[in-house]
């Protein structure tokens, strides 16, 4: 009861920050701080990002809410789905920047063959995509979370069952597209 | 109709109830991983995993709020603009809608084109909506717009608050929660075009 009340009251706040991001009134951005922030940043921590990386994604995300706020539908939702994307996707991409360090430039006559495998790599994306299409809805979502980043005890949170069946269903969904991706993978 | 959230839970309690008595499955191999991981990493978010983000957000909605705090960015600065700017419309097509959706005669309507964009909020927003809906323009923009030409000196200002119908006259709205009021009702209108 008292949960869906600070659900309903968490909604109406961010309907009227939303607003007032539309607006353009600095009220707004500074409500969806301190609504969202705090979880945001729990959240991109517990991926790895580091405490700095995760303060930068979240501002960006603030930033990028203020620039497409009117764009964003429904009111209030709509805001808080898109600043939690952006910021999950600026945490992560801080992620992959520090993990490709450093970077080792191919010599050119190495490079020359960078076409041939870059159309491999657009054959083997298009053989997964059909493979994810094909599957069942439940496996590819779970596949998405598992290949995002999403930790057994986080899908069992979104599929609300334990962690030992959100084991279960990722094994099962990962060896559905094993055998859909036979040939791409042995390549 | 389900949310994608409720089917996904209910597809996967039907799974879990199928496979309950599977053997266990060898782990998946790492490039099995490697490849799912660089093909997602080249993608958009589903629609599923961004509600699976929010989900594990929502999870600790009642911890305390961290005392650290950074420097909000401010929301860029925004030039005023006339009626027709606000729709971002060719000025025929706005003068049609505003014929059209707000009864206004041809020469009315010609000179409420050129006035600030706040002018609009003096009109009930459902009108505006439909007008905004038929000229295929964004809401949201619309209503960034009136706010904006409503600004006077840094300070919200609001010159006009709507009348309960077209043909009742405006007030002088008190300041930014009248406009807010009314952009709700602008963005929150049914969409007659869908």
């Amino acid at each position: 009861m008292s949960h869906d009340v600070t659900v309903a009251s968490e909604d109406e706040t961010l309907i009227d920050a939303h607003l007032a991001i539309i607006a353009g009134l600095q009220s707004g951005i500074a409500s969806l701080d301190e609504i969202l922030r705090g979880r945001v940043l729990r959240m991109l921590r517990s991926k790895g990002v580091h405490p700095d990386d995760a303060e930068e994604a979240w501002n960006d995300a603030l930033l990028a809410a203020a620039n497409d706020g009117p764009d964003l539908q429904p009111l209030g939702v709509g805001l808080k789905k898109f600043v939690i994307k952006v910021a999950y996707r600026r945490g992560i991409d801080s992620i992959r920047r520090i993990s490709n360090r450093p970077q080792i430039e191919l010599p050119e006559e190495l490079s020359s063959g960078a076409l041939g495998a870059g159309t491999s790599n657009e054959a083997r994306s298009r053989r997964v995509n059909k493979c994810l299409e094909a599957a069942p809805n439940n496996y590819a979502a779970v596949a998405e979370m598992a290949s995002r980043g999403l930790a057994a005890s986080e899908i069992a949170t979104v599929i609300d069952k334990s962690e030992g069946n959100a084991a279960k269903l990722r094994s099962r969904a990962l060896a559905w597209l094993r055998r859909c991706l036979e040939g791409v993978l042995d390549a | 109709m389900l949310d994608p959230l409720a089917r996904l839970r209910d597809e996967t309690a039907r799974e879990i109830a199928e496979h309950s008595d599977d053997p266990p499955i060898a782990p998946a191999p790492e490039a099995l991983r490697r490849l799912l991981t660089d093909y997602f990493a080249e993608r958009e978010e589903s629609e599923i995993f961004v509600i699976a983000l929010e989900l594990l957000v929502d999870q600790d909605a009642g911890a305390a709020a961290t005392a650290r705090r950074s420097p909000v960015p401010r929301a860029p600065a925004m030039l005023p603009g006339n009626v027709q700017q606000a729709f971002g419309q060719p000025g025929p097509d706005v003068q049609r809608g505003l014929i059209r959706h707000l009864g206004l005669t041809e020469d009315a309507a010609a000179m409420l084109l050129d006035r600030p964009a706040a002018a609009l909020s003096r009109y009930p927003a459902r009108r505006i909506a439909e007008l905004a809906d038929s000229l295929r323009a964004s809401r949201g923009r619309l209503l960034r717009a009136i706010a904006a030409s409503a600004r006077d000196g840094g300070e919200y200002v609001f010159a006009y608050r709507a009348g309960a119908a077209v043909d009742q006259p405006a007030a002088r709205a008190e300041g930014a929660d009248d406009v807010l009021a009314w952009g709700r009702a602008l963005m929150e209108a049914p969409n007659q075009e869908a």
